[in-house]
């Protein structure tokens, strides 16, 4: 089939495919480029004795991790606690109690938490930091960092990745501990089983390798986002009517990033 | 001691910043309207759209050579930018220490720690150094500037027309200021201005109209 045979409707299809395609390919390398020169940062500069980046590390660390831990305990003691909980109850019904610290390791510790605590950093601080560095940039503090012989990458970006990551995987551990120490106490409450043997079956249930990937997803998922947060932020440029369209496109973008890589990992694990 | 800032030729879209040299003491102007001004700026100092350190522009002395876009340059090149001299989410006073916070040189930090107290209460703006900057007006950004640039000491101020919007109180203060600046450092000052009467009062050696196409006039 030529061009000319091909109904326009179809051409425009195809032509709209193509466009998204090489978007969503400039998307990816502009993500890449940025994390590897944050990476170069974060590894060559001397950014932690400079007090003005160490200052914007220990707020964004605030903002993100100490403000958002009461959330973590709600969401963990509520969603995580429940899940505990239940997978007990599901286990005693079955009377396959060796089960209780597998379910827990596989749903609650490689699941649950990650992608919680990636959801909730995105909601709580993602949009934050979206807006925050696109009002940055349309009120062109960029040349003013500049003009001062700034790093807009040292002093801007390499804070927000390094204490949104960190933070995320501080989150997710606080999560998994507080979810089963809560959802342990409540088995127990409910005399469904001792506190003591429930501690046991977490312990024959999990593995080091699953410690290993719930240490991995708690860093990846917060990382990946806050790159893609941070690269639409600073593509807003110097038009605020582009604010609200590059947070939005960033929210999603790193859910379905999250989705990719969380699929990409039960793939591999598989394999 | 030989001090100057060295520049090729600039195009900036269809306009043409001639290559020239000012040197320190000296004072300039480059007349171009007010966007092209901010585009000029932006290449300055590698900020905006492209973010490129690709002008060969350079601050020459006895004791070496300093490129665009090193931190050696802009330490030595002060600046004055309409509406560019706070960060919202800093105090006022972190604003005007945010060059000295970024080094690592605890002695120079603390030598503009020491002096910032000082620069204030001349600005004028002692009692809200502790203020979050926020929003702020056109008088404010300015008067942080120049604040900075007398705790840094350049030895070329590159001003934009930072003047423009204030009130004839705030304009009478701030051009007080500037000249009492001025005086106190004997740098250089290379003026952009969108009209030869701008009205700075200032003694230029140099004037240079800045024209679309085919080039510019001194």
């Amino acid at each position: 089939m030529n061009h000319a045979s091909a109904p326009p409707w179809l051409l425009h299809y195809v032509d709209r495919l193509g466009t998204a395609a090489l978007e969503l390919i400039d998307d990816v390398a502009n993500v890449v480029r940025l994390a590897s020169r944050l990476i170069m940062i974060g590894i060559h500069s001397p950014w932690y004795r400079k007090p003005a980046v160490m200052h914007v590390v220990l707020r964004q660390t605030y903002f993100t991790g100490v403000q958002g831990l009461p959330w973590v305990l709600f969401l963990a003691l509520s969603i995580g606690a429940l899940a505990v909980y239940n997978i007990v109850v599901f286990a005693r019904d079955l009377l396959n109690i060796p089960m209780i610290g597998t379910l827990i390791a596989r749903v609650l510790v490689l699941e649950i938490a990650p992608m919680t605590i990636a959801l909730l950093l995105l909601s709580r601080s993602g949009v934050a930091i979206v807006t925050e560095l696109g009002t940055m940039f349309v009120r062109g503090e960029d040349l003013t960092l500049k003009s001062m012989g700034i790093s807009v990458h040292e002093y801007l970006l390499w804070p927000r990745l390094l204490a949104y990551s960190g933070c995320g995987l501080v989150l997710t551990a606080t999560f998994v501990f507080v979810a089963i120490g809560a959802g342990g106490l409540f088995a127990a409450w409910s005399n469904e089983m001792t506190l003591f043997d429930f501690m046991l079956e977490i312990g024959r249930g999990t593995n080091l390798i699953e410690i290993q990937l719930l240490l991995v997803k708690g860093v990846l998922y917060p990382f990946a986002s806050i790159l893609i947060l941070m690269d639409q932020g600073v593509r807003v440029g110097r038009d605020p009517n582009l604010i609200p369209i590059h947070a939005t496109r960033a929210i999603l973008s790193s859910l379905v990033t999250i989705l990719l890589l969380d699929g990409l990992i039960a793939l591999l694990m598989v394999l | 001691m030989h001090e100057s800032l060295q520049w090729d030729d600039l195009p900036l879209g269809d306009h043409f910043v001639p290559a020239g040299t000012l040197l320190a003491g000296e004072y300039m102007r480059l007349v171009m309207p007010v966007p092209l001004q901010q585009r000029f700026m932006e290449r300055l100092f590698c900020a905006g759209e492209t973010s490129a350190c690709d002008w060969q522009i350079a601050f020459q002395s006895d004791e070496g050579r300093y490129p665009i876009g090193t931190s050696a340059f802009t330490w030595r090149i002060g600046s004055l930018i309409r509406d560019h001299g706070i960060l919202a989410n800093l105090t006022l006073g972190e604003n005007l220490l945010l060059p000295f916070l970024y080094q690592q040189d605890r002695e120079k930090l603390l030598q503009a720690e020491a002096a910032r107290d000082k620069v204030a209460t001349w600005l004028g703006v002692r009692e809200q150094l502790a203020e979050r900057a926020g929003v702020r007006s056109t008088y404010m950004h300015a008067l942080i500037s120049l604040g900075r640039c007398m705790l840094t000491k350049p030895r070329v101020i590159v001003a934009q027309e930072a003047h423009i919007g204030m009130s004839p109180e705030h304009l009478a203060h701030f051009r007080a200021l500037s000249g009492e600046l001025l005086q106190e450092l004997d740098c250089g000052l290379l003026y952009l201005s969108d009209s030869a009467d701008e009205g700075s009062a200032l003694t230029f050696a140099k004037s240079v109209h800045i024209s679309s196409g085919a080039g510019a006039k001194a």
